[in-house]
């Protein structure tokens, strides 16, 4: 997902959970900073590098291959983009190294989203917002896995499916590998990775092959995933991003206490479904970012002018904070929040039996072993700011 | 059964191409095999007696134009078979006859390999791989047989769309 739901929407529904304007704004723009938070940023502000919750593309060209540098994109993708469905995944005549990444596609509605969100439970807003851009990931990247491989996100056969007068009719989509040349919605003209037979090189990451298809809220079509055996997988964008955005306001809910639980099957909210026809509207839109949109839907749901996403409204406060209170910050809360959750999701699959995502230690059973800045959370416990869930 | 027919088509296809790429192979062992044959060099190098009483040039271009024949032949054959089995998989219809030149092929194949393995005159090495290649090529073609015929049986079965 881009920026228009990541921020704008994400910030529209929080509003119909219950949130104050200011709240939204903030768990909007911790949602859209997931996006942003890469290592060169974090080197830039001199914050922990365990909590990049993203790579550049000028970091993933330079990323490693080997199995340590896997391991790395592994949890970081996995962890806050690509939340796996379900780690205990099971098919005949398969290979443990080819289930191990099979078990990391991404799906909605699985424990691990509940997981993600209990954990933002009882915190402030910048959690909140984090676990939101991990929940609405789901829904846009299913079908493909945070992890480079080809056996698993290699697709083809891509058609744009419209409807004209009652009518199905399917457009082939062609691809092309200049990523300066803009996606062109009319002529069905989009960009996507180049292909590279290599099982594991950084192409094959995420949904490169289907490009910015997932992303766009408009986009309807289908394609055969190399995971799939020969099935067609068709996505309705505009449907799932509907799912994705009741699914955050009943989260918000939930994280407000307004309600008691969080039922990660429940698509439907009364709230959002209040605007469903107008929500239908931005979504459906042929359009490559629906930024105004949303902010218009904002706007009209409080009545006061939204701001636009700024990447470095927080960080002055946080680069000029003393160390010992960064912690404290709106950026300092997002760091921790951020390697809480990759903390959770990498031990929930090295649980599992998969080592993808690499070793991960019980640190309050086995005492502190492993990345410096993950020590973070064991003084955070100590001095009885978390749980010290690991 | 729609992924079942999908899956029939590319293996098709990639066993047609494979068999039309494994030809580039076959032509360079068979055009070794002929010219670097220690008796075809000395053919070609000598003047030998001209039992037929014809220039013996005219005798050796006849012999080289033979062999790029016989070649050419083998080429056509797999490039046939290769470009049928292609076309089908693209949703063509074919009929029988290139099946039936499939079957053929891997007999007239089968039999050289089986010479070649008992009657060897090749260095080690190069058997090795000769050996290896040809049964590939003879595995693509049973899995064109295969899958062609898998293939009519699944479209013969599909309902037509309405």
């Amino acid at each position: 997902m881009q920026e228009d739901f990541h921020y704008y929407a994400t910030a529209a529904a929080a509003l119909l959970a219950g949130y104050s304007p200011e709240e939204s704004l903030e768990i909007g723009y911790a949602s859209q900073y997931t996006d942003c938070c890469s290592r060169t940023v974090l080197k830039r502000l001199k914050g922990p590098k365990g909590a990049a919750t993203t790579q550049s593309k000028t970091e993933l060209a330079d990323a490693r291959t080997d199995l340590l540098g896997l391991q790395d994109i592994t949890r970081i993708w996995s962890s806050f983009h690509f939340l796996p469905g379900d780690l205990y995944a099971s098919l005949p005549h398969r290979g443990r190294r080819y289930m191990q990444k099979y078990r990391l596609i991404c799906q909605p509605r699985s424990g691990l989203v509940k997981d993600t969100v209990q954990l933002a439970e009882g915190s402030g807003t910048v959690e909140a917002g984090l676990a939101m851009h991990v929940l609405a990931d789901t829904w846009a990247h299913r079908c493909f896995a945070g992890t480079t491989s080809l056996v698993i996100n290699g697709a083809r056969d891509f058609y744009e499916i419209r409807t004209e007068d009652g009518v199905r009719k399917e457009q082939k989509i062609s691809f092309n590998h200049n990523p300066i040349t803009p996606d062109d919605v009319d002529r069905g003209n989009y960009t996507n990775s180049f292909r590279r037979d290599e099982e594991n090189a950084i192409v094959n990451l995420g949904h490169g092959h289907a490009g910015h298809l997932p992303d766009y809220s408009f986009m309807r079509y289908r394609f055969m995933p190399a995971w799939g055996n020969y099935e067609i997988v068709e996505k309705d964008n505009p449907a799932e991003y509907y799912c994705a955005f009741c699914q955050m306001v009943n989260a918000l809910r939930f994280l407000s206490g307004s309600e008691e639980d969080f039922d990660p099957e429940e698509t439907g909210s009364p709230e959002a479904e209040k605007y469903r026809d107008r929500i239908m509207e931005i979504l459906e839109k042929r359009q490559l970012l629906a930024s105004e949109d949303w902010k218009s839907f904002w706007e009209s749901l409080c009545g006061i002018p939204m701001e636009d996403f700024s990447q470095e409204k927080y960080e002055r406060e946080y680069r000029e904070s003393a160390p010992g209170d960064r912690d404290s910050t709106f950026l300092g809360r997002f760091f921790i929040a951020a390697m809480k959750q990759k903390s959770m999701v990498t031990n929930k699959i090295f649980r599992s039996g998969n080592l993808l995502a690499g070793l991960s230690v019980e640190y309050l059973n086995g005492g502190f072993k492993g990345i410096r800045d993950f020590r973070k959370l064991v003084e955070l416990k100590e001095r009885g700011k978390t749980d010290g869930k690991p | 059964m729609e992924a079942e027919i999908r899956k029939n088509r590319d293996m098709l296809y990639y066993s047609g191409i494979g068999l039309i790429v494994l030809e580039l192979w076959d032509m360079l062992k068979n055009a070794v095999f002929i010219w670097l044959d220690p008796r075809v060099l000395a053919y070609l190098s000598q003047d030998l007696e001209d039992p037929l009483d014809a220039p013996l040039y005219l005798q050796k271009i006849v012999v080289i134009a033979v062999c790029m024949f016989l070649l050419m032949i083998g080429l056509f054959f797999r490039m046939f078979i290769g470009l049928n089995a292609v076309g089908e998989s693209k949703g063509k219809k074919k009929g029988k006859f290139y099946l039936i030149m499939t079957a053929l092929f891997i007999l007239i194949k089968m039999y050289s390999t089986g010479r070649e393995v008992f009657i060897r005159t090749t260095e080690q090495e190069l058997f090795l791989t000769s050996f290896l290649l040809d049964i590939t090529t003879i595995f693509a073609a049973v899995q064109i047989i295969y899958r062609a015929v898998r293939l009519r049986k699944l479209t013969g079965k599909r309902k037509p769309e309405t």
